[in-house]
């Protein structure tokens, strides 16, 4: 058992696509209580699947702005109990929110959806853009 | 790891007791929040993404509640991180002074929810013991 405050940094915490192998486990999110993620790639794109159990949809915010996307999600605990004494609290409650820098991704087409506590976001890469030549003169 | 939880709740309500175990981070993957309510215990536990034929829920008659999660693996993709592990949890609880043919459950929204109806205390219980 650790008693560790509740880690609140995360929204400056900018995640990396492109990570070093090692990062996650030394990053909080492979620990902590907070919001799990997977990414996963192909050819075509990114799929990131966030784990938000117990969240409504509408309590779910994800924006993209400047290359960072950031996905924040409330889970409020209230308004489904009968204000009865918490003997065990392990899940996560309040806010929690996880910032990724995007590259090479084609912002205006990214798709979210949300089934069974799992949010998912198809992040389509770039058309491959075939570098363009142009032949110089010679003078 | 898999070992018995006793949940009673005199011990956690000692002020001292439950700031200690309110925000505990435990070993387990599968997080529960448990609620003493007036009627009933409530238990939450967050299991995204598990479709209800993969959570196994059983009560026994004295009051061991059991929950297992078995959930298919994500094969063939190539991840570029992974945080969400691959669920083949169990966790077992044990409540007192619950009506174990009474316990109900659902799954919804990524949160199994499962009801633990408490014993009527106030059904009167005594009985005189004749002194010879």
């Amino acid at each position: 058992m650790s008693l560790i405050p509740f880690r609140n940094h995360r929204l400056t915490n900018f995640e990396p696509f492109f990570d070093s192998f090692m990062k996650p486990f030394f990053s909080d999110g492979f620990f902590s209580n907070d919001m799990r993620i997977d990414i996963a790639e192909n050819e075509k794109e990114y799929v990131l699947k966030a784990e938000l159990p117990g969240v409504d949809q509408k309590d779910i915010d994800i924006l993209v702005r400047d290359n960072v996307l950031t996905i924040s999600a409330k889970r409020n605990e209230e308004k489904n109990e009968q204000r009865g004494n918490y003997i065990r609290k392990e899940r996560f409650s309040g806010t929690v929110a996880r910032s990724f820098t995007l590259d090479g991704i084609d912002d205006s087409n990214i798709e979210a959806s949300f089934d069974k506590g799992i949010l998912t976001l198809t992040l389509p890469k770039h058309e491959e853009s075939n570098p363009s030549f142009r032949r110089i003169e010679l003078k | 790891m898999l070992g018995l939880e006793l949940i009673r709740k005199n011990i956690f309500e000692d002020p001292f007791f439950s700031d200690f175990f309110r925000f505990e981070e435990c070993d387990s993957e599968l997080k529960v929040d448990i609620v003493d309510n007036e009627k009933d215990y409530t238990l939450y536990a967050d299991i995204p993404d598990v479709d209800k034929k993969d959570v196994d829920l059983k009560i026994s008659n004295d009051g061991v509640l059991i929950i297992e999660v078995n959930q298919k693996e994500d094969n063939g993709r190539k991840f570029l991180r992974k945080e969400r592990t691959v669920r083949k949890l169990k966790r077992s609880f044990a409540f007192d002074g619950i009506k174990t043919d009474g316990v109900e459950a659902s799954v919804e929204n990524g949160v199994l929810t499962a009801k633990l109806p408490k014993v009527d205390i106030s059904v009167n219980n005594e009985r005189n013991i004749e002194i010879k």
